[in-house]
């Protein structure tokens, strides 16, 4: 759902309408979307697991952020965009790292009682 | 034909530059969009992928298909946005279809481990009848009426790592599922416990047993954060009872596993 959005901007900017219909509104929008999704990021425990993202997250977050400080709309969504595809990888990338990381556990647990009792 | 002899050089060389110029004019689409293509092709013929896609491979197709039927009316800016943000949509699509490949691995995984867990018993194998002796729960097994509910609860817990055996259902916290959260759990370990919390709603007979291994300074925090979600997710606080492990680790587990264990 999260990358709904992101699908939404890419198809905004194809048909051309990004650099002329953002308005103040609309980056506010794209920001607050971007802010939560590296929040969630952040609650899935990304900086441990998907640290480059989140990190790459943050600084997208960040220029955004300055850039409706600016009132500059159309690069604050655009930076917006960024962050927010960005924060959704990283909570994907965070979710595919622990789960590799519990079926490898898994694995071993398995492996060990295979050892343990000679069962086949 | 003799006055256009002193221009004949020019006109030729005007028309190996239009031939030039036509050979060299792209038809076909840009290059990083040809390379997306191929990616995405890719993605979809993965089997680790391709099947476990979902909504975000649809979403990388629909972002692709968009960008290459207009990529040639995009300003270089949004061109270039468009670019990012597709690339990154793919790597959103792998990274998620891989992390479901690892839970369907890990579902199938757990079935197993339960299997010889169960050959273990059945076998009398030392190390299977020994399993968290600290509970001292070997002499009461859950009978087949309540073990068959606890094979329901554990159907409620989709995507955590939970088996049911002689101690009850029992389900894993490894440190990974406890972070710096307002709740002191990582969204996964949140799930985990939400989903607990809400298949004991169902369960009002049932008691758990939140037993920490390992370091007693540290797991038995995380132990006190399963026990605190779990009341503020109104589990009775008299149902439940922290307790620390004799033993450094569980069978199969590790060192600072918290393991909640459910019991009728």
């Amino acid at each position: 759902m999260k990358t709904m959005h992101a699908l939404a901007a890419v198809a905004l900017a194809a048909a051309g309408g990004v650099a002329h219909a953002v308005d103040c509104d609309v980056a506010q929008l794209e920001l607050a979307q971007a802010t939560t999704a590296v929040q969630a990021a952040e609650r899935d425990d990304a900086a441990r697991y998907a640290p480059g993202d989140l990190a790459e997250a943050r600084t997208t977050l960040d220029l955004a952020s300055r850039a409706a400080d600016a009132r500059e709309w159309n690069d604050a969504a655009y930076f917006a965009e960024r962050a927010k595809v960005n924060g959704d990888l990283a909570s994907a990338r965070s979710r595919q790292q622990r789960a590799e990381a519990a079926t490898a556990q898994l694995q071993r647990s398995i492996d060990a009682l295979h050892a343990d009792g000679g069962v086949p | 034909m003799n006055r256009l002899r002193p221009i004949r050089p020019a006109l030729l060389s005007a028309a190996v530059a239009a031939v030039a110029a036509c050979a060299s004019a792209p038809h076909g689409p840009p290059a990083a969009i040809v390379r997306l293509q191929l990616e995405q092709e890719r993605l979809h013929a993965d089997p680790r992928i391709g099947p476990n896609g979902g909504a975000e491979l649809a979403n990388a197709d629909a972002a692709l298909a968009t960008l290459s039927a207009n990529a040639r009316r995009l300003d270089s800016r949004e061109y270039e946005q468009g670019i990012y943000l597709t690339e990154k949509l793919q790597r959103v699509a792998e990274a998620s279809a891989l992390a479901r490949d690892a839970e369907l691995r890990g579902e199938a995984l757990g079935r197993e481990r339960d299997r010889l867990v169960g050959a273990h018993a059945s076998a009398g194998a030392p190390r299977a009848t020994t399993v968290d002796a600290e509970f001292a729960m070997r002499d009461r097994a859950p009978l087949p009426d309540s073990r068959a509910r606890l094979f329901a609860m554990q159907r409620a817990l989709v995507g955590s790592e939970s088996s049911v055996d002689e101690r009850g259902l029992v389900l894993r916290l490894a440190s990974f599922n406890f972070g710096p959260g307002d709740t002191g759990l990582t969204a996964s370990g949140e799930r985990s416990l939400a989903n607990l919390a809400r298949a004991l709603e169902a369960a009002p007979r049932a008691d758990v047993s939140i037993v920490a291994y390992g370091d007693r300074g540290a797991v038995r925090a995380h132990a006190m954060v399963v026990r605190d979600y779990l009341g503020v997710r109104g589990v009775d606080p008299v149902r439940l009872d922290v307790r620390d492990a004799r033993r450094e680790a569980p069978t199969g587990g590790s060192r600072g596993d918290v393991l909640v264990v459910v019991r009728e």
